[in-house]
């Protein structure tokens, strides 16, 4: 065993242990990791916002050679204004001005989101039910019963979780009996998802301790 | 005028998204249009960002100068903060910059993601203790599901992972689908809502 | 509305016309539009339609039944023993942007929070993640306390901008929890590997936990720490059904006929298939004739680009 003699790695080791710390109790050692990451992560952010945002979207593209170029840079500056705008949020008085900008902002986000969620999360998921999970499953042009009936499974499931999230219909009789049904196939499926997570994060600890032992300590490598 | 032309641009921008979402997307201007758009979001967002950074440090420094037995956090958060800035606008490849990232932000963001393996056992084993026949559902299904992705699971009984992907491929899968449909009806209706001004929560005043 | 409705018999116009029309007629009628994106269109018109409808409906007057909601009925619960407690209230609102939907709908219910904590005179603290988040729910907080006629309880440091790095935020959020103990922990929005990281120490610390994402994988780790759950639609359902907003009920309605519509739809493809599978097994090439063309219309048009 021969402990690193690396700054970088014992400032690594420590924080590392700071925030394993934190398992048993909060401390002055994981309170002052928490500072240290809380502050140095917002700065990183400050600096891949100037040079992945502000540099090659805003500033490059209005610079003058590249407006020459294209014209349409010009267009830039409605974006800036917002951005500007923005900004009057530290003001009391004209701080309402922010809503121009936000109001944008929200308005791409649900012109966006309702196309994509029809596509992805309705269209592609009937697609998925009604044509991958045939109900008469044909193997060489022949009936399959086994996955036919599982395929069965796959869509009553569908059908009985989604009558769970029916809001306007109390959960009586067949709708209740139903729904209920639903609700075991979704505790299936939480639970699945559970177990089906397990293992990647113990890998996580793994690398963790590794980094320890190996880096630090020197000891395993 | 102050609630009434943000919800007209908040109208304005969703269709123009919507409208455009539906134009052929192998002409070069239309795609051009929707990522020109992305970038102003993205620039607005950078914009923000001074906002919320005003504010953090407008918290800190607020706590500082009341200097007490934690004003020396609010000044480590302080000092963290403007060193990786400071060096990493003046040259991201700086050696004070990347050295902050590879060993503080690094292991700290990678341990804080680590801390799960404990958090999931915690609550693996709080749902152990729960009597209805619900979390019985939920408990047995991640029970063999985490058995079919160890190589134990196939010692105990060999069909065990084959049990476990037939879950995570029917039962499990379907769910899924259902609980999908739902919330994309759930998004939709909010975002109608949105746009035609019946929500209007997020802009704030009444005034 | 009226624009759509107009781009869509555009679209049909196109779309009849190109199946009588020459290879290179074909060419320049789909050059506009995306045909492969019609599904999508239909579904469009026929999902907001169908809300627009109820809206309408419950605008009018007319009775809407909502069931009751466990989670949204444990939000009360939470504040009130936080009240008697005297302990503050925390509320997450995801780590998405402002533009994601899973976050406008946990704005949207923290306005009704934030004027239950303004009556109540509990504390309320909001750490963000998102800047643009951060800055729409100052704004919300701070109008929730004048409009429930307490802009004097209001506090500038109750919503606080953190940092926008997932697991820095993670570690803001948790020490607040060890050091101020809150009485209920709300998290709504949009949750990734944070949520049980979050969830746990909360549990840790005794809050009463109310949580609601649509994110498919993070529901079960909420479920396991947390006392109430509210499972994808509910979160978006939650803000709707806390107001008091006659179009809000009529909104959920909407949703359920829309609910209802996606499932005949299913049924109705399921039955296609299996007559066209059966007739397959029966010895028939099914390909060729009605049956099979229509099979490869719905087929292709429903899997999409």
């Amino acid at each position: 065993m021969t402990i690193t003699n690396d700054p970088g790695i014992w400032v690594a080791a420590i924080l590392t242990l700071a925030i394993f710390s934190f398992l048993i109790k909060d401390n002055p050692l994981y309170k002052l990791a928490e500072h240290i990451f809380v502050g140095a992560s917002a700065g990183y952010y400050v600096v891949i916002t100037y040079h992945e945002v502000l540099v090659p979207k805003l500033v490059t593209p209005l610079s003058t050679g590249a407006v020459k170029d294209n014209p349409y840079n010009l267009l830039l500056i409605i974006p800036l204004i917002l951005g500007i705008i923005m900004l009057t949020k530290l003001s009391r008085k004209h701080s309402w001005m922010a809503r121009y900008p936000l109001s944008f902002t929200v308005g791409v986000g649900a012109g966006l989101g309702i196309t994509a969620v029809i596509k992805s999360d309705i269209i592609s998921q009937i697609y998925g039910i009604a044509f991958q999970k045939p109900l008469w499953f044909l193997v060489d042009g022949k009936f399959d019963f086994t996955i036919s009936f599982f395929n069965l499974i796959y869509v009553v499931s569908v059908l009985s979780s989604l009558l769970y999230f029916f809001f306007s219909a109390e959960h009586k009789g067949v709708i209740g009996k139903t729904a209920r049904l639903g609700i075991w196939f979704l505790m299936i499926s939480f639970g699945a998802s559970f177990g089906f997570t397990v293992m990647a994060r113990i890998s996580l600890l793994i690398a963790r301790v590794q980094f320890l032992l190996e880096k630090f300590l020197g000891i395993m490598s | 005028m102050k609630r009434s032309i943000p919800i007209f641009i908040t109208f304005v921008s969703a269709v123009i998204m919507i409208v455009f979402y539906f134009l052929n997307q192998d002409i070069e201007s239309v795609k051009k249009f929707q990522a020109g758009i992305l970038n102003w979001v993205s620039i607005i967002a950078a914009f923000a960002l001074l906002l919320g950074i005003f504010n953090l440090l407008f918290v800190n420094f607020y706590k500082l100068r009341r200097f007490n037995k934690d004003s020396i956090y609010s000044l480590v958060l302080i000092v963290s903060f403007l060193t990786i800035t400071i060096s990493g606008l003046v040259d991201d490849t700086s050696a004070t910059y990347s050295w902050m990232f590879e060993n503080m932000l690094r292991p700290l963001s990678s341990t804080m993601f680590s801390l799960l393996a404990f958090y999931v056992a915690s609550a693996a084993f709080r749902a152990f203790r729960a009597k209805t026949k619900e979390a019985t559902f939920l408990l047995v299904a991640a029970f063999i599901v985490m058995l079919g992705r160890v190589p134990v699971g196939a010692m105990i009984w060999g069909k065990i992972p084959l049990i476990s992907n037939w879950i995570m491929a029917y039962p499990a899968a379907s769910a899924q689908s259902a609980i999908m449909i739902g919330a994309a009806l759930g998004a939709v209706s909010v975002s109608l809502k949105i746009i035609l001004g019946i929500e209007k929560t997020y802009l704030g005043g009444e005034e | 509305m009226k624009q759509k409705v107009l781009l869509f018999s555009l679209f049909q116009l196109r779309f009849y016309s190109s199946a009588f029309a020459t290879e290179a007629e074909e060419q320049i009628s789909n050059s506009f539009f995306q045909v492969s994106r019609i599904p999508v269109l239909l579904g469009l018109i026929i999902l907001c339609g169908l809300i627009l409808y109820c809206i309408q409906i419950a605008k009018k007057g007319q009775y809407i039944f909502i069931r009751k909601i466990a989670g949204l009925n444990a939000i009360d619960d939470a504040l009130g023993r936080a009240t008697e407690m005297g302990k503050p209230v925390l509320y997450v609102p995801g780590i998405m942007e402002i533009s994601d939907l899973q976050t406008l709908a946990s704005i949207s219910i923290l306005g009704h929070i934030a004027k239950k904590t303004a009556c109540y005179e509990t504390d309320l603290y909001v750490p963000n993640r998102d800047p643009l988040v951060f800055s729409t729910a100052q704004e919300v907080v701070k109008e929730s306390y004048l409009a429930a006629g307490r802009p004097d309880a209001f506090n500038e440091n109750m919503v606080e901008y953190l940092t926008t790095d997932q697991f820095g935020y993670v570690a803001g959020v948790n020490g607040y929890m060890v050091r101020e103990e809150p009485a209920a922990n709300f998290y709504l929005g949009g949750f990734y590997a944070e949520s049980l990281l979050l969830a746990e120490t909360g549990n840790a610390v005794g809050a009463i936990q109310v949580a609601g994402t649509a994110i498919p994988s993070q529901i079960p780790f909420f479920i396991s720490a947390c006392d109430y759950t509210l499972i994808g639609e509910e979160l978006y359902a939650a803000g709707a059904y806390l107001s008091d907003d006659p179009r809000s009920k009529g909104s959920l309605k909407g949703q359920d006929m829309g609910k209802l519509a996606i499932m005949v739809v299913t049924i109705l493809l399921i039955l296609f298939n299996i007559v066209y599978n059966m007739n397959i097994s029966s010895g028939n090439d099914s390909s060729e004739g009605l049956l099979g063309k229509t099979f490869n219309v719905l087929e292709s048009g429903m899997k999409g680009e």
